[in-house]
């Protein structure tokens, strides 16, 4: 009988730590071993439940604590990664454009040098001819 | 000929500042590779977690068993 198998939890608050074997079944009837507070054996599933569901909603507590830290890892190499190639594009720019300033000296000095060659073989076939 | 050499030698630094950064960067992808492993993994045990809590329900029935879930605490 429902009436009959009633329940005593001594605690203050639903989902706080409580001292060891606060909570004791008790019969109609029956001398409590202590002054606390009496549930009925429906309102004790319901507090249960809920404890349950605490239980649950702090492993996902935990769980999406753990998955943000590894996500702002992820992030955090990404970043790394990402300044890497910068770095390295930005040298390799720097590079290329000193290649291209050193190619230039180069053609305009192979091109005189073809101008002054060209003069003097001119000059000495003029020579020649006269 | 100096201008040659140094344009080698040039060519050979990118080279190997390439090299170098090719090996970093899979250093990095390996690394970025089993965080994401492991954050899969978490999302799974959270994925389990949430379909165990769909059906929830007090288990224990018994007097005993009822007060051994409130005094574990």
């Amino acid at each position: 009988m429902k009436s009959l198998a009633v329940l005593l939890i001594s605690i203050l608050l639903v989902g706080q730590p409580c001292l060891a074997d606060d909570v004791k079944f008790v019969r109609q009837g029956e001398p409590s071993p202590f002054t606390g507070y009496l549930f009925s054996v429906e309102k004790e599933k319901e507090l249960r439940l809920l404890d349950q569901k605490l239980e649950f909603a702090n492993m996902k507590v935990d769980l999406l604590k753990k998955s943000n830290e590894l996500q702002n890892e992820m992030l955090t190499i990404s970043a790394q990664r990402s300044e890497m190639y910068k770095t390295n594009s930005d040298s390799l720019s720097k590079q290329l454009a000193d290649h291209k300033s050193d190619n230039f000296w180069k053609n305009t000095l192979y091109f005189s040098l073809g101008a002054v060659l060209s003069g003097v073989v001119a000059y000495g076939v003029s020579r020649s001819v006269r | 000929m100096f201008r040659h050499q140094k344009s080698k030698t040039s060519d050979a630094e990118a080279r190997a500042q390439n090299a170098e950064v090719r090996a970093q960067d899979e250093v990095l992808s390996e690394t970025i590779k089993k965080v994401m492993d492991e954050n899969r993994k978490v999302l799974q045990n959270l994925a389990e977690i949430e379909e165990q809590e769909k059906t929830l329900a007090p288990k224990a029935t018994t007097p005993e068993e009822v007060e051994k879930h409130w005094n574990k605490k």
